[in-house]
């Protein structure tokens, strides 16, 4: 054995082209829309839902195992998230916060997932699409509160002197309508693009390294042992981002329902 | 006669010496503020307003170093 | 888990000192003042023609200004 490349067929190093699979189906020509991707998003859904309706199949008082750790994810979203963050009124979106927080953990879980290892949350799209219904979410419940003026005048006057307001007024535009959703898409988009590109380094290094020269094998076994590490760290990134996310939006709706300062 | 050039992007090789200071400066108050809680933990809710705007305060040079490298650069 | 009610009465967020919600608006506030009024005096630039000094000066005013709404908003 000369120390052959293509072990894989991926090239070394990975570039941008390895978070876009190929179709799955013999449709959608050059721009394919059903990959792998869109088959972990069905599938994560598809669990979520099913898991749900089979925990709460025969509810009882003294839960069954798959009862109880169904209502203790959902516990943990009402107390530790909602009533936690937004207070008493926080029941109202205990449900909606506890499915957005399933969701992500589900999609990230795939980037550490054998066979599948990519998030559907490293296409930019779908943290995107997360973090502009949070945005219409706080901005609803603002504006259904206060009314749109009310709303907008909490929102973007500061408690400062008026000669001062036209400096601060378009800094607190941009902070709260911009920066806001952009932020929360782009933390848990960055988070999972470079956890899938640092493993896919430190996999495709330990080939390449074996396909220059035989006599780097060690570095490949570390290079490998290394890869294990970084995917229990990818694990805890996971739960962490999925966390983050769903608490600033129950941070962000606690600050359009927060009364006048 | 030339001695020594530096070639490319000399705002970079600037934004790395502004980036210095404010990174002791950040290390420096939640050092601070790590220590004081250390010392007294009930002492952390009434000081952590001041690691905020101690911490805005050092970071705005931090910011002033990458957008003027990107304002100013030839 | 499941047994919990909230026991504590709710705080607000200032009590949370693990939480990131006040580091990240304190960040967003000084991003926001330089980038709008490194803007504003960037366009006052082109219409004056100055070399960049406009800029410069409205990055400075943007990043008092975003001080100064981290001190009354996150302040004592």
């Amino acid at each position: 054995m000369t120390g052959q490349p293509s072990i894989l067929a991926a090239n070394f190093p990975p570039s941008v082209d390895e978070f876009f699979p190929p179709s799955l189906a013999p449709w959608g020509g050059s721009n394919p829309w059903f990959t792998r991707i869109t088959l972990m998003l069905w599938l994560a859904t598809a669990a979520i839902i099913i898991f749900f309706l089979v925990a709460y199949r025969n509810p009882k008082m003294v839960p069954s195992k798959v009862q109880w750790i169904a209502e203790s994810i959902y516990g943990f979203g009402r107390n530790g998230i909602a009533t936690e963050m937004i207070g008493h009124e926080g029941l109202r979106f205990a449900s909606y916060l506890t499915t957005l927080f399933v969701f992500i953990l589900a999609n990230n879980f795939f980037a550490i997932l054998p066979f599948f290892q990519i998030s559907p949350n490293s296409h930019y799209a779908f943290p995107l699409v997360l973090a502009v219904l949070s945005w219409i979410l706080f901005n609803y419940i603002g504006i259904r509160k206060h009314g749109f003026f009310g709303y907008l005048k909490n929102a973007l006057v500061p408690p400062a002197p008026w000669y001062i307001l036209p400096l601060l007024i378009p800094i607190e535009f941009l902070s709260t309508f911009l920066i806001r959703p952009f932020s929360l898409s782009v933390r848990l988009f960055a988070n999972m693009f470079a956890g899938h590109m640092l493993l896919l380094v430190f996999t495709l290094g330990g080939f390449a390294m074996i396909s220059a020269n035989l006599g780097f094998i060690p570095f490949s076994i570390v290079s490998w042992l290394l890869t294990i590490a970084i995917t229990f760290l990818e694990f805890l990134v996971i739960i962490l981002q999925a966390y983050v996310f769903t608490v600033l939006t129950a941070s962000y709706v606690q600050g359009a329902l927060a009364e006048e300062h | 006669m030339l001695l020594a050039a530096v070639n490319g992007s000399t705002a970079i090789i600037g934004y790395g010496l502004a980036a210095i200071g404010p990174g002791i400066g950040v290390g420096l108050v939640f050092s601070a503020y790590i220590q004081s809680t250390a010392r007294q933990p009930e002492s952390s809710r009434l000081t952590l307003p001041y690691v905020w705007i101690g911490f805005a305060v050092v970071e705005a040079l931090a910011l002033f170093g990458i957008a003027f490298g990107f304002i100013w650069a030839k | 888990m499941t047994g919990h009610s909230p026991s504590e009465p709710p705080r607000d967020e200032n009590d949370r000192v693990p939480s990131t919600n006040q580091g990240m608006t304190a960040l967003s506030y000084l991003i926001a003042g330089i980038a709008v009024w490194g803007f504003i005096g960037w366009l006052v630039d082109r219409w004056l023609g100055t070399g960049g000094i406009a800029a410069g000066i409205g990055a400075v005013l943007g990043a008092a200004g975003g001080v100064y709404l981290i001190v009354r908003r996150l302040g004592a």
